[in-house]
């Protein structure tokens, strides 16, 4: 159903009148539901307009009304005048306030500050219509409704122009606030959504990492498998029969430790719902130590640890002990045979982080021909030594899940270092338990 | 044509034995490289009609070797088959250039009828 009604209509005889017009716009705009901007927006494209009509032909009329159609609801401005027109409007519409330099903007601003700006010129006069659309779905204020709103403001005292530019500073001010206060809204969503972007990106990254180690690690022995099992169907009574078995169960093998540290991965997964601790490094430390006290022993590798000006952690305890075990565990398999092995463990404070250090002076690693596997799953640079090749890239997830980091830097023949940043987790009320 | 020597490039020994012994009862001349940096030596020496090549080897990737034999004219004769698990195998052998791909796991069958097919 198609209405429009009437609110008002004014005659623009003198810079008062505009004046007027611009409070008008303001305020049926302000009834109209629109927000600030959009009053400012509607009333400001309104006092253009009749600024022009005063200018160009003397005198005008503007008529304000509200109406429905088919799409929505609106405000309507149409501002009437009867003066000689306008020979160029094409030229002008066109103009680029940016480049523009003079006199002749206030149809250009009117049109982008309208929803929908209509413009009819003769050498008999001109008419703009200038539609700002009403977003509430409820139907339009009836006529008793908009009778009241006209009494309202007859009661209106009388106003000088100084007061009215006043006021309109304030609305100004008023409205370069809500901007503010927008932007700085839209400033901190854009962080919110880079930083999940960045999640994605690193689950997306490890995602592939893990697809890529799996197809390798378990389609390799599988081929084996057929392979060779091919073989002994086709060749039952061959005299070379044991060399295939032998394969058949290095495969199985290969494959039984392959899904052994699938599993492992995703405990760890789970382990993001563990629950946090207060942590001392030491206790954890000497955890593991116990565990490999055999290997120690033999080695006779010298242990040393400093955690004195950083004691303690807030943390899941599984993490630390994963990441514990697996350093010690890769220090005594990777340690190098003309030297007795050394192990240095250390914490420090950092801001809002611990920097705990690993050091050892074991066989050290070549970082130019490493650093794009070295965390990547199931990939193992010693083919002498077993392991299953997953303990960095399970070291490396847990700490970056808590938004920590991790460093290497190593020497083929002298060592190397890992270097933590760890974030300690927050700890809430009913969560507090000492380790 | 049909191939008489073939090269097989792979990380994993006991594969390599699988192949090599599975070829060479069928006839042909097998050679194998169980380290992706030796390659081309071998290719120099071997000079083999078609290489079956690993693409996940330690320490170096299958498809970065296939791209360096493609550029080289020296083998500009030599069809190379890539071998590999993931699911996007086929896109890997476009962009090395590789003239086909097997997927792993491998079977006998699957392997002779690319190797004919490339050949025919």
């Amino acid at each position: 159903m198609e209405t429009e009604i009437t609110i008002m209509t004014l005659d623009v005889q003198n810079e008062m009148d505009v004046m007027l017009a611009h409070r008008r716009g303001m305020q049926f705009a302000k009834y109209s539901g629109l927000s600030l901007s959009e009053q400012t927006r509607f009333a400001t494209a309104v006092s253009e307009i009749c600024r022009n009509s005063l200018e160009y032909a003397m005198q005008g009329i503007i008529n304000f009304s509200i109406g429905q159609n088919k799409a929505n609801n609106y405000l309507l401005a149409v501002i009437k005048d009867e003066g000689k027109g306008i020979s160029n409007l094409p030229e002008i519409l066109e103009r680029n306030p940016q480049s523009y330099k003079g006199r002749g903007l206030g149809l250009v601003y009117a049109r982008r500050l309208s929803d929908i700006f209509k413009i009819t010129s003769t050498q008999k006069g001109t008419t703009v219509h200038i539609q700002k659309n009403i977003l509430s779905k409820t139907s339009i204020p009836s006529k008793l409704v908009i009778e009241g709103w006209i009494k309202h403001l007859d009661k209106e005292p009388v106003i000088s122009a100084y007061e009215e530019l006043k006021m309109r500073n304030m609305q100004l001010v008023e409205l370069s606030e809500e901007l503010k206060a927008n932007g700085a809204m839209v400033e901190k969503q854009m962080v919110e959504i880079k930083k999940l972007n960045d999640q994605l990106s690193t689950s997306n990254e490890r995602m592939k990492e893990f697809t890529y180690a799996i197809s390798h690690d378990l389609k390799t022995p599988l081929s084996s498998l057929k392979l060779s099992s091919a073989y002994m169907e086709n060749n039952p009574t061959a005299t070379d029969i044991l060399i295939y078995q032998g394969i058949v169960t290095r495969s199985v093998n290969r494959l039984d430790r392959t899904i052994q540290s699938l599993i492992e991965i995703i405990d760890l997964q789970n382990q993001n719902q563990q629950i946090i601790k207060e942590l001392t490094f030491e206790t954890l430390f000497h955890e593991s130590l116990e565990e490999y006290e055999q290997f120690i022993k033999e080695s006779g590798a010298k242990i040393e640890m400093d955690f004195s000006t950083a004691p303690g952690i807030t943390y899941i305890e599984g993490h630390l002990q994963s990441l514990f075990h697996n350093l010690l565990s890769n220090s005594l398999k990777y340690k190098d045979e003309k030297r007795k092995l050394k192990i240095r463990v250390a914490t420090k404070t950092g801001s809002k982080k611990i920097i705990l250090t690993f050091s050892d002076n074991g066989m050290g690693m070549d970082m130019e021909k490493v650093k794009d596997r070295l965390f990547v799953p199931f990939n193992r640079f010693s083919g002498q030594v077993e392991g299953k090749g997953i303990g960095l890239y399970l070291i490396k997830s847990m700490i970056e899940s808590n938004g920590g980091s991790v460093a290497v830097d190593s020497d083929p023949g002298k060592g190397t270092t890992f270097t933590f940043s760890l974030i300690p987790y927050k700890l809430t009320d009913q969560e507090i338990t000492k380790s | 044509m049909k191939p008489k020597s073939i090269m097989i490039a792979d990380d994993d020994e006991d594969l390599l034995f699988l192949l090599k012994s599975q070829f060479t009862s069928l006839g042909y001349i097998v050679n194998s490289c169980h380290k992706g940096k030796s390659i081309i030596e071998k290719l120099i020496k071997e000079k083999p009609n078609i290489i079956l090549l690993d693409v996940n080897m330690q320490g170096i990737d299958g498809d970065e070797l296939c791209r360096q034999i493609k550029k080289d004219k020296r083998f500009s004769k030599i069809k190379i088959l890539i071998m590999s698990g993931e699911y996007d195998v086929e896109r890997i052998s476009l962009s090395c250039g590789a003239d086909g791909y097997i997927r792993k796991p491998l079977s006998y069958s699957t392997i002779q009828n690319k190797i004919s097919t490339i050949f025919s």
